[in-house]
């Protein structure tokens, strides 16, 4: 059974190799604790450079009940996006992550257009360091995802082109 | 390729992108170091590790597949496809794909396979190989791409803007997912201890496929397991920013369990890696995490393209592997190569690249593959230097050669430094006999 | 205090074609109070031939240079590549040799032993002229010569560092600085066409800067260059730096 075969060939290989450690804890990376007063313009930045946009509504009240933005369709020029509750966003990279209890149905955040995704503001972490161990605290049920800015390729002469399968406008807002 | 120039500037752009962005890391090489020791740690341990994944994956609900080889991983795929009456495939990104010809292997059953992946797509209508494993069609100008579009998508003709391109693969590539029965993806990291694994897109063709159809199967070599979730965070900090000098992927997708009534499968291949565990002097090789920036770094690559090097990846790990799977073969690639180190810097993993060229070299000798015309060069060359009076006699000869041969001689068609290069001179005096003069010299 | 003993390791092809070099190289070990000898039985370090894959070649070779340099304080040469060779890659041929260890300790690249051993705080020598630096491969990512541009730590060169020791000197930066000339040892004769398109760019950002001379560490890449050079007309000078540490260019 190729199974086996394939497992008994490694360890005749392995059984002679040096035991090697893993590295020491992550504790050696200096991440900073997020300075809540620039954290959130630092992720804005970081949406901004994958191609999107984030708009910080964490201080504005009246515009947002529940998980409802009144007017979330004037930020898509008329569209209706479709809308995402992530977990938690990465500072470092702009991803938002998504899982099975924001949506059971994966198509949401591949097959639209428009993706709006709301990101509580108090959750936002610094590297993807953190991110993993929030997600070993919180498990993963199916599926995860981060997700990072618009769908998008430089396949053609290395020029940056958005919405290349998947959303082509992706908004992120600080709730 | 005509263009090397182009290319070489296109790929040398993608490198200083990598710069900026792992330079902004002041952790960076602690980074690439911790990824060298999670690797070398997990080779060690593969075949517990492998154990692992497979006890959590099946627990998981996903079906576990082991192959041998190339051949049996794609009987395995074609009996899942033929058993669902699957006549439709999407598949995004997998080397591992390439490597054992599944497309065309597919197609001789009836099952019609679309890759996904724009640079990807672009290839295959061409019917060619992908020159890079992270940017495909990078040997391609975007005209080339605009009469292609022309031709196989109905796009207007002479319109070759990248966006205007690009939206119309958008649609064409809608239409195969939506018609699609299934989706293939490959394997960027599986990890342990979870029993999930990670595909990381920038379009989000492996999320689409897998989103739209209810049969995934997702590709894996042996090596891409990680012990951990907590290994994901250096790996992902590693590889987009390796790759195109991004923080991370679009899409960075943790597959754990098959959606509500639809089936997970994995199939993980051997297909000569454990063969490689076995080379101690290429072993690392196993460490590769596919980001394509050796590739971007070697100066012979950039100004040869990646259809140049005859094997399925190329660049400097190409090289290294292809030796690998058959050296007589594949080996040549390794003298492609000026041994600049460069690759052996930029690896994500800390990969001694250029060392494991060299080390090829070395059994590719010893196997009698040189050819024997420059065989008896090198031993007609160190017979010679090996006294001091054989050497004198050696730059002796080539001395009065160069003074006293016509040009016509010196530089015919046998004199390949010549073609477009001037030969070096003789100096009136060589060292030792200045030297001789200089101690006898009165002070 | 005797001075301490110094074999002057001078690769064959420099011998022979760029002898102005290893006189630089010897002027400047004396300069700075070191007995130089150059035992004249040596021949080649084996390098092109280890490089190639034909260490049976190389074996012989190798033998002989631990023959002909044991026994002296230091070994300097002015060649980067075929310092490497003799101390990353010469265990397989002679690790068990009792003179190796020493020898492998002890042997150096010119610009690594005077900025890590003589550290000098000038040359006494003006080279009034603009120069841009070529950062060959092997002196920079084998020996460690600087930082290369690949890797995320601060950036430092050696050689910069002390070409900054001569007098009036303008130092110019150039782009890909440290990217492989293109000459690679036989890599030059098997991939001529890329091999000479390497050396083409390198000359073309050298120009760019429009410096009067392009400095190397090693004079296989100069060779390479310059031969592209002459063919192409080129204005641009090629030069080694130990002839303008020692201020004995003509």
């Amino acid at each position: 059974m190729s199974r086996n075969k394939i497992l008994a060939a490694i360890r005749n290989h392995t059984a002679s190799m040096q035991v090697a450690p893993l590295p020491d804890r992550l504790e050696i990376y200096e991440s900073q604790k997020p300075d809540l007063h620039t954290s959130a313009t630092q992720f804005a930045k970081a949406v901004q450079a994958a191609g999107g946009e984030c708009i910080d509504l964490s201080h504005s009240s009246g515009t947002i009940s529940g998980s409802k933005i009144s007017n979330v369709e004037d930020y898509f020029n008329g569209h209706t996006p479709e809308i995402l509750h992530a977990h938690f966003a990465v500072i470092e990279n702009g991803a938002c992550w998504i899982d099975h209890h924001c949506t059971d149905d994966r198509t949401r955040y591949t097959l639209p257009e428009h993706l709006a995704i709301f990101v509580p503001n108090n959750t936002l972490v610094p590297t993807m360091h953190e991110a993993y161990a929030h997600i070993q605290a919180l498990g993963i049920e199916d599926f995860g995802l981060f997700l990072s800015g618009p769908s998008k390729t430089a396949d053609i002469e290395q020029s940056l082109v958005l919405g290349a399968q998947g959303a082509m406008v992706t908004k992120v807002f600080l709730i | 390729m005509t263009d090397t120039r182009w290319h070489d500037r296109a790929l040398w752009f993608v490198r200083q992108k990598r710069d900026s962005a792992a330079k902004s890391l002041p952790e960076w090489e602690a980074l690439r170091r911790s990824a060298s020791q999670i690797k070398a740690h997990t080779m060690a341990h593969l075949a517990d590790y492998l154990e692992l994944f497979e006890k959590n994956a099946t627990q998981n609900g996903i079906h576990v597949h082991w192959a041998a080889d190339a051949t049996e991983h794609n009987r395995i795929i074609a009996d899942i496809l033929q058993s669902r009456q699957v006549k439709n495939v999407v598949k995004s990104k997998s080397m591992l794909t390439e490597e054992c010809g599944l497309n065309p292997y597919l197609n001789t059953k009836g099952i019609e396979v679309v890759d996904t992946d724009l640079g990807e797509r672009i290839v295959q209508l061409r019917h060619e190989a992908p020159s890079h494993i992270v940017l495909p069609a990078i040997h391609l100008k975007k005209e080339e791409v605009g009469s292609l579009f022309e031709q196989e998508l109905g796009t207007l003709p002479g319109n070759s803007d990248p966006t205007y391109l690009t939206h119309a693969a958008r649609k064409h590539l809608r239409e195969h997912f939506l018609s699609a029965d299934a989706a293939i993806t490959g394997v960027n990291f599986a990890v342990a201890e979870e029993g999930l694994f990670v595909v990381c897109t920038n379009e989000g063709n492996a999320d689409l496929g897998t989103a739209i159809t209810n049969l995934h199967i997702a590709s894996m070599g042996i090596e891409k397991i990680i012990p951990s979730l907590e290994h994901l965070g250096i790996f992902t900090r590693l590889l987009a920013r390796s790759a195109t000098g991004q923080p991370i992927t679009t899409y960075t997708s943790h597959f754990k369990r098959p959606k509500e009534g639809g089936e997970l499968h994995i199939v993980i291949v051997d297909n000569g890696r454990s063969a490689i565990l076995g080379q101690t002097d290429t072993a690392q090789a196993l460490h590769c995490i596919r980001c394509g920036a050796c590739m971007n770094t070697c100066p012979t690559y950039r100004r040869s393209g990646g259809h140049s090097y005859g094997y399925v990846i190329p660049g400097p790990i190409g090289s290294t592997l292809g030796a690998s799977r058959n050296l007589e073969h594949f080996g040549k690639a390794v003298y492609k190569c000026t041994l600049c180190a460069s690759c052996t810097n930029i690896c994500p993993a800390r990969i001694d690249l250029h060392h494991q060229l060299y080390a090829w070299r070395k059994t590719y000798v010893e196997r009698g593959y040189l050819s024997p015309k420059k065989k008896r060069l090198y031993g007609i060359g160190s017979w010679m230097l090996r006294t001091p009076v054989r050497t004198r006699i050696l730059f002796g000869i080539s001395k009065w050669a160069l003074k006293l041969l016509p040009r016509s001689i010196l530089y015919s068609r046998f004199n390949v430094w010549g073609r477009t290069r001037e030969l070096p001179s003789f100096a009136p005096k060589s060292f030792a006999q200045l030297y001789k003069e200089h101690i006898h010299e009165p002070k | 205090m005797p001075k301490p003993r110094v074999a002057l390791f001078v690769p064959c092809y420099i011998n022979t074609l760029f002898p102005h070099v290893a006189m630089a190289t010897m002027k400047l070990l004396e300069h700075f109070g070191y007995e130089v000898h150059y035992p004249d039985a040596q021949t080649c370090c084996g390098q092109p031939f280890a490089n190639s894959g034909a260490h049976g070649d190389a074996q012989p070779l190798a033998e002989h240079f631990v023959e002909t340099f044991r026994g002296y304080d230091y070994i300097v040469a002015p060649s980067a590549s075929c310092v490497g060779m003799v101390r990353n890659h010469y265990k397989p041929y002679v690790g068990s040799h009792p003179d190796y260890r020493h020898i492998q300790s002890t042997v150096y690249e010119i610009c690594e032993f005077l900025h890590d051993v003589v550290k000098p705080h000038s040359f006494g020598t003006s080279f009034p002229h603009t120069v841009t630096l070529h950062q060959s491969c092997h002196g920079l990512r084998e020996l460690e010569l600087g930082v290369s541009s690949e890797l995320a730590l601060p950036f430092y060169s050696k050689v910069l560092h002390l070409l900054e020791k001569v007098d009036d000197i303008t130092l110019l930066p150039m782009e890909r600085a440290d990217e492989c000339c293109g000459f690679g040892g036989m890599f030059s004769i098997h991939e001529p066409e890329i091999s000479t398109r390497m050396g083409k760019d390198k000359l073309d950002y050298a120009e760019a800067t429009q410096a009067e001379y392009l400095a190397g560490f090693d004079s296989s890449c100069l060779m390479h260059l310059e031969g592209i050079a002459r063919r192409e007309n080129r204005t641009v000078k090629m030069v080694h730096v130990a002839e303008i540490f020692a201020g004995t260019l003509q």
